[in-house]
């Protein structure tokens, strides 16, 4: 009898532990209730205070008919046919708009083209949509420096 | 002697012909120059005459609209669709529910819809006919098949829905007709009741004057008119409405000069499409062409010959004899039409005599105008106009490829149509007084899906969504706030701001010392909070603290262009912008603060396809995308805990939205402004006389903006975290609990660098 009363009340103080805390760092530090937040100190903060993003955004898997989409403006692209490959992403975007992807081959069309100005600004807002997603970034860093290097050269 | 005598009365002779020449050379020297004079003076009144006769005529003669249509539905694997909607949309198309093997037919079967479609030519690419099969499977497609060649498609367009077309040149609607397609019957009617020497005058008829000159006289008053179709004509281009002996000199010689320059056809062809019959509020109705649609919803070709003796006996007064409200005086100028018919054996005395005792035959309600969408179609004008001039767009026949959503159209439309007549009950306010503006516009291309600019629908009228410009209210504060996240030295979300009595000396001397809502002061709370609750005091401490030059920088960067006056209400809303403006600050946000102009065209091409604009996809960073992160995250506050929470039940169950309420003064106007992941839009409610309508923003523009929403949006907001964001745990006063602010240990994002040190003990506060 008592070592089942000790198991329920064990197993009760095991789920009021895990009901209070979450997966993440331990409870924060208790200070003084009317401590003023008007400015921040730009100092590091500590260890505990900083968390994982509370929602992992789901990465989805491209759909076909954007694959598809991406296939066919790189073959326009490759001959040159600017236009038609805007056109392909254009309307690959209508259908995936925060595919990062697609915003990054349109800033490459818009290089090609010599829209500096586009092509710098589209790969910026491919980097945004892209997140910690290093390879894209880095295609998008070389894309942004090679339009910057081009308006510079133009001034 | 004699010689001397004849001599002198030879002289004088002379001398009095000479007397008499010098009296008649006078009298003849002074007729030649009022001759002179007057010929000139003639010749240059003619002339003037004479240009103005053709710069009229010449800028109305027959042009080939500009068509437009709307976005075409795409069809993919994996696309969130509902095999009603798909119906619905080819409903819209006109497609028939068959199975018989018919081009624009469809049918149901099992999971799948199968489709003939029609074959059309895209901006770039030409679609053919094919027999498609849509498989569904549950609300989604799952695959697409060509079913004649058992291929697998990944991807498919439907024809576009056509929505109308118009004239670049002409400001009103027409459907301008060419003489050959107006039907024979028509055109013989039309001259025997009107004008029977039409084809042998030679602009006006001295005797048809004259008789009806007489025939006026002998009855005492104006029975006839003895006009000409050409001078009818002409006092339908030219000149207003009056009666004088001057207007009718003038309107004399043009008729003269118009049939010298032009031929006879082309003048009946410029008659048919000009003369006024009839009247749709402040639309003219001007042109058989439109007088058929517009009185029996049909083609011009179509009319049977009591529809035509109809039209052709409005000439005569289209207000006077208008068959809607008044049918009998329309019936017995029909019948006097047709007995003329009758007599001059133009149709068969039995059906002239059947169809005088038929029904008028005219449709109750007022068709739609020559558009179906005419709020749209205002700002695809207004965007040509921005981009063409009018001379480019004169050229015969360009094909509008717009934004467009029929779908989403209808929603809004559905929405405004339910929710404000219960307005108008619940708040007692007079039937009709409220109005309602709407746009929709795709999150990440600015593509706008739905424009509604008024209750009436099909009207061609004020266009407020457009025009309208009223105090927005607390839909300032998201950028009064932003203004203040992008300074992360000194603000972040759980920053605490005063919402606590503030008094500001003006300008002109006055004091203005702002109130809350609730007449309440709230203390110390976060700045999530702050703008979640829509507090008024807090924001205009946090407005003065960063100085009004800098909210209205971060207005500009939201992508407003005009000049805002740098007042303190302005904190307030006290900012007047139209529903397009609003708008277009939250598509920024929606945005991850990039600009991209809102567009209701995407691309123009001329009628054999060549593209001759395309509104590509432009953007344009113009705030940190972190800032935008960070305030994105307090709207959806305002929706989760604050003055919107009331969409939690409006809205699907795990959708997330970030949007603003807004109230202004006295409740003159309630708006709402709101993006999901997929959608931005922004309602407005209010009357057109600026009145109290006693609609907070939360109770007026909310649920019609959750209506449009919870049937068009299919993502929630889905932010993707900026590199220079991290999260940590902290204390932010959030909900209130029975008269205390309670706040909660929270997860909020920061800008890396501009972490909070510490952090305090969740608990709560009690209100001051």
């Amino acid at each position: 009898m008592r070592n089942k009363s000790l198991v329920y009340i064990l197993l009760l103080q095991f789920l009021l532990f895990a009901c209070t805390t979450t997966s993440e760092k331990p409870a924060p530090i208790k200070v003084p209730s009317d401590a003023k937040q008007k400015s921040i100190q730009p100092d590091m903060p500590e260890k505990n205070v900083i968390v994982e993003p509370p929602v992992k955004r789901k990465k989805n898997k491209m759909k076909p008919v954007i694959v598809r989409l991406l296939h066919r403006s790189k073959v326009k692209l490759k001959a040159a046919k600017f236009d038609e490959a805007a056109n392909l992403i254009e309307r690959a975007i209508n259908i995936s708009p925060k595919n990062p992807v697609l915003w990054q081959r349109l800033a490459t069309v818009r290089l090609a083209q010599g829209d500096y100005f586009q092509a710098e600004q589209l790969a910026t807002k491919s980097n945004v949509l892209a997140e910690a997603d290093m390879d894209l970034r880095l295609r998008n860093w070389e894309i942004i420096g090679k339009a910057k290097e081009h308006m510079r050269t133009q001034r | 002697m004699e010689r001397n005598r004849f001599l002198l009365s030879k002289a004088q002779l002379l001398n009095a012909v000479t007397i008499k020449n010098k009296w008649l050379r006078w009298a003849l020297v002074q007729i030649l120059v009022i001759l002179c004079v007057g010929s000139l003076l003639l010749f240059l009144y003619l002339y003037q005459l004479d240009k103005k006769v053709q710069h009229q005529f010449e800028g109305k003669r027959w042009q080939i609209p500009s068509r437009m249509f709307a976005r075409p539905l795409e069809l993919y694997e994996g696309k969130q669709l509902d095999y009603k909607t798909l119906i619905t949309e080819l409903d819209l198309l006109r497609y028939k529910k068959s199975r018989k093997p018919k081009l624009g037919s469809y049918y149901r079967k099992r999971n799948s819809v199968y489709i003939r479609t029609r074959a059309f030519d895209f901006w770039d690419s030409s679609s053919p006919a094919i027999f498609l099969e849509v498989k569904f499977s549950g609300k989604q497609i799952h695959s697409l098949w060509n079913v004649n060649t058992g291929e697998q498609l990944d991807l498919w367009r439907l024809e576009p829905l056509f929505i109308g077309a118009f004239y670049p040149k002409i400001k009103e609607d027409r459907i301008l007709v060419r003489l050959q397609d107006v039907p024979q019957g028509l055109i013989e009617t039309l001259l025997v009741v009107e004008d029977r020497n039409f084809y042998q005058h030679h602009g006006i008829a001295p005797l048809s004057i004259l008789r009806a000159l007489f025939a006026n006289i002998r009855a005492g008053a104006k029975r006839q008119g003895g006009s000409t179709l050409t001078q009818q004509l002409v006092k339908n281009f030219f000149l207003t409405n009056e009666k004088t002996i001057t207007r009718k000199i003038n309107e004399a010689f043009m008729s003269l000069l118009l049939e010298w320059r032009f031929s006879k056809d082309e003048i009946l062809e410029a008659y048919l499409n000009e003369i006024y019959l009839g009247q749709d509020g402040s639309r003219g109705i001007h042109g058989f062409g439109l007088a058929a649609q517009f009185y029996f919803d049909a083609p011009l070709k179509s009319l049977n010959a009591g529809q035509i003796a109809l039209l052709v006996g409005l000439v005569k007064g289209a207000s006077y004899y208008d068959p809607r409200r008044f049918p009998e005086r329309a019936k017995k100028r029909r019948h006097v039409v047709l007995s003329v018919q009758k007599k001059l054996e133009l149709i068969d005395a039995e059906i002239a005599d059947y169809l005088d005792n038929s029904p008028l035959g005219v449709t109750k309600n007022k068709p739609s105008g020559v558009t179906r969408y005419p709020a749209f179609v205002d700002l695809v004008k207004q965007q040509l106009k921005q981009d063409y001039r009018a001379e480019d767009l004169a050229a015969a026949g360009l094909r509008l490829f717009t934004t467009i959503d029929p779908v989403v159209q209808t929603e809004a439309e559905n929405s405004i149509r339910k929710r404000l007549p219960r307005y108008e009950k619940l708040k007692r306010l007079k039937k009709n007084s409220l109005q309602a503006a709407v746009i929709v516009t795709d999150n990440g291309s600015g593509a706008v899906r739905a424009i509604v600019g008024g209750r009436n629908f099909r009207a061609h009228g004020y266009n407020r969504a457009l025009n309208t410009k009223r105090n927005i209210g607390s839909l300032i504060k998201p950028a009064v706030y932003l203004a203040a996240l992008r300074e992360p030295r000194k603000y972040s979300l759980n920053t605490n701001v005063e919402d606590s009595p503030i008094e500001i000396m003006q300008e002109n001397g006055q004091l203005w010392s702002p109130r809350n809502y609730d007449k309440k002061f709230h203390g110390d709370v976060s700045l999530i909070s702050a703008l979640a609750n829509s507090y008024n005091l807090a924001a205009v401490r946090v407005g003065m603290d960063l100085g009004l030059e800098k909210i209205v920088d971060t207005v500009h960067d939201l992508g407003i262009n005009r000049k805002i006056q740098l007042y303190p209400s302005m904190l307030l809303g006290a900012v007047e912008m139209s529903v397009y403006e609003v708008l277009q600050m939250y598509q920024t946000l929606s945005d991850n603060g990039f600009q991209s102009p809102i567009r209701a065209i995407h691309t123009v091409t001329t009628d054999s396809g060549e593209i001759l604009n395309k509104y590509p996809i432009k953007v344009k960073q113009t705030i940190p995308a972190e800032s935008v992160y960070l305030l994105i995250t307090a709207l959806k506050e305002v929706s989760k805990h604050g003055t919107a929470r009331s969409l939690k039940r409006r809205l699907p169950k795990k959708m997330v939205v970030a949007g603003k309420t807004g109230t202004t003064n006295d409740y003159r106007d309630s708006w709402f402004a709101g993006l999901t992941g997929d959608k931005v839009a922004v309602v407005w409610v209010g009357s057109d006389d600026n009145r109290s309508t006693r609609l907070t923003g939360g109770s007026g523009a909310l649920p019609i903006w959750a209506d449009i929403i919870s049937k068009t949006a299919k993502k929630s907001v889905d932010v993707p975290v900026p590199e220079r964001i991290s999260f940590a745990r902290v204390y932010a006063n959030l909900h209130r609990s029975k008269k205390r602010l309670c706040g909660t240990n929270l997860v909020l994002p920061f800008v890396s660098g501009h972490m909070p040190a510490r952090v305090p003990v969740q608990g709560c506060l009690d209100e001051k």
